[in-house]
């Protein structure tokens, strides 16, 4: 087990490297500049902020700084926030990111799961037609809609939930729903699928002759092979996750880091939008990785590879 | 001594087979289902509309006329007017067009790439195998969307980029699928046949191979449209889509989003024309699924 994860660790590093490589050209390659803007700047102050951050040097110089800075785990000041450094932004957006990914994800399972058996059970009865259609509809709604048409109705109607803003507990709760929503499809989706395969297994015939409940025989014996793929699809959940809040904290105006890189990114802000990248991708492997270990602890038939 | 020959046992008709080809089966599953024709009519029907958008689109798409400002549907205009007074059936004719050629051309962008990355990755095994997926593992892990973004805001957002950003995003799990695929027909009988009859590996690989794994190609390439398209609407939210006067559904819903209270017929309309077109994919492709599945033929 060991030995798996430290050679997973070490697989990853030449990836983080990569991802910072190709971000740093990628940037620096395209038309435009963090201090182009339409505002015309003398050319002298132009000359003086570009040299303060280092972008009169040549592009391998900043190159070769950017990796070394990024050895030292700091990832540079923002351009667009003089005040404040990447590491001050990603460390002020990134627990909000996750509270509101972390709260969606606990939906999501609360929602998905539970229908997913339901649907299994009930297989081929209009019952199962009717949830998976209307867990359908979930996946067929984008979040873009949901989220506003939940400020409509719980916000704007009946006053129970603040439409927007961040900081107490009722104001996490629409925007994690909104998030959930997809997911909790997702997962009620592959739950369904395994737990038909599953319920026709010998090992369930057997929980039933030996005179275990039928709930038991669900909850425990078929629902413990059932959430494999639940298990593996929260992998990429969590990138989806994290990247689709992106759009969550658009429309709910929550100071998350998805909305710090948006607004990094049109306004050219080469450092913070290479540190989130990067950050990102360094949070996704750690996740990837925690999920796998997850499915060999489920599943001992898998080997250690 | 006299060698006996064996008689050789008459082959008795078996009753169970049916005479019906794989394809037949399929359909002949998928057009017994309600739900399932429900979908294909509905979805048939959006398509023909967006095809057919410049004949029977009432108004031009762009054709802004201020007097009107943002009226609630009429008869003059069956879903009402966007706020410059513009015609939003004939925008959501026009916005389909952009969002389904954006799924359709994004899914085959991942289909090229991830039919040749996984049939190659699976057909040469070994370590080569091992390296390429090695490598779909790393990229796995990678915050796409936000790479996607990079893409759009620092070069251009053209519909052609976008068309290239979204198919770079998708083929992952279909060079997976291709692979594990390619992997299990790889050493059947009839490759062994073909390559012995002289076929070399790309008339293998195209001829014998990729016939026999449409249908998991297929189901996957059914749910991937749904996907683009709904990523495309997400671009498009952020104001990195389509640019206007030209607008997809993903754009005119995020219009209509931002005046929900008060003109709520703007969001209503192409949210409903955007639900229908991904809710008949996703459950075609999940029928189709079902109705492919060797395990349930004998129903």
């Amino acid at each position: 087990m060991t030995k798996f994860i430290l050679r997973r660790i070490v697989i990853s590093i030449p990836v983080i490297f990569l991802v910072a490589t190709t971000t740093f050209f990628i940037l620096r390659l395209a038309p435009g500049g963090p201090f182009l803007s339409e505002r015309a700047i003398p050319p002298e102050i132009q000359a003086n902020l570009q040299a303060k951050y280092g972008l009169d040097q040549p592009l391998l110089v900043q190159y070769g700084r950017y990796l070394s800075s990024l050895l030292r785990l700091d990832l540079g000041p923002s351009y667009k926030y003089p005040e404040r450094t990447v590491n001050d932004i990603i460390r002020e957006g990134f627990p909000v990111s996750l509270q509101l990914g972390l709260a969606a994800l606990v939906i999501a399972l609360l929602l998905g799961i539970p229908a997913g058996v339901f649907a299994a059970v009930k297989h081929r009865a209009v019952l199962d037609r009717l949830t998976m259609s209307v867990v359908m509809l979930g996946i067929s709604l984008p979040t873009f809609v949901v989220g506003p048409m939940l400020i409509f109705v719980f916000s704007l109607t009946l006053y129970w939930f603040p439409p927007a803003l961040w900081g107490e507990p009722s104001q996490l709760v629409l925007p994690a729903i909104t998030l959930a929503l997809p997911y909790s499809v997702y997962i009620a989706r592959l739950t369904r699928t395994e737990m038909l395969e599953i319920l026709d297994q010998d090992y369930i015939r057997t929980a039933r002759a030996k005179g275990a409940g039928e709930f038991r025989v669900l909850w425990r014996h078929a629902l413990n092979g059932g959430l494999l793929p639940v298990v593996s699809f929260l992998g990429p959940a969590v990138a989806d996750l994290t990247t689709g809040s992106i759009v969550i904290e658009k429309i709910f105006a929550i100071p998350g880091l998805g909305r710090f890189f948006v607004e990094s990114a049109f306004s050219r802000d080469y450092t913070t939008v290479m540190g989130t990248v990067l950050f990102y991708s360094v949070l996704l492997i750690g996740a990837n990785l925690v999920v796998d270990i997850l499915y060999r602890v489920l599943d001992p038939r898998i080997e250690y590879r | 001594m006299k060698i006996r020959v064996a008689s050789i046992p008459q082959l008795a008709p078996d009753p169970v087979i049916s005479s019906l080809s794989p394809r037949a089966v399929v359909w002949s599953r998928l057009s017994r289902d309600p739900w399932m024709m429900t979908c294909a009519i509905a979805l048939g029907a959006v398509l023909l509309s967006t095809i057919l958008a410049p004949w029977i689109a009432p108004y031009p798409y762009d054709q802004i006329e201020l007097r009107l400002g943002a009226s609630a549907p009429s008869w003059n205009h069956w879903m009402g007017t966007d706020t410059l007074g513009r015609d939003l059936l004939s925008r959501c004719f026009y916005g389909g067009q952009i969002s389904i050629a954006v799924g359709v051309v994004g899914t085959l962008v991942s289909l090229v790439i991830g039919v040749l990355y996984g049939s190659i990755s699976g057909y040469r095994g070994g370590r080569t195998d091992e390296l390429m997926m090695r490598f779909v593992d790393l990229l796995y892990s990678l915050p796409y969307l936000f790479l996607v973004i990079i893409l759009l805001v620092f070069f251009s957002s053209s519909i052609l980029m976008l068309f290239v950003a979204l198919g770079l995003v998708q083929w992952l799990t279909m060079a997976r699928i291709v692979r594990g695929q390619v992997l299990s027909l790889k050493n059947a009988e009839f490759i062994q046949a073909a390559r012995v009859s002289g076929t070399n590996d790309i008339g293998i690989l195209f001829r014998h191979l990729l016939p026999n794994m449409a249908g998991p190609i297929v189901v996957y390439a059914t749910l991937t449209v749904p996907s683009v398209i709904l990523q495309e609407a997400f671009l498009s939210f952020l104001g990195l889509g389509v640019q206007p006067p030209r607008s997809s559904w993903g754009t005119l819903i995020s219009d209509g989003a931002g005046v929900m209270g008060l003109f709520p017929w703007l969001v209503f309309f192409p949210a409903i024309a955007l639900a229908v077109v991904l809710f008949a994919l996703n459950f075609l492709g999940d029928g189709l699924r079902d109705a492919l599945d060797p395990r349930q033929r004998h129903d």
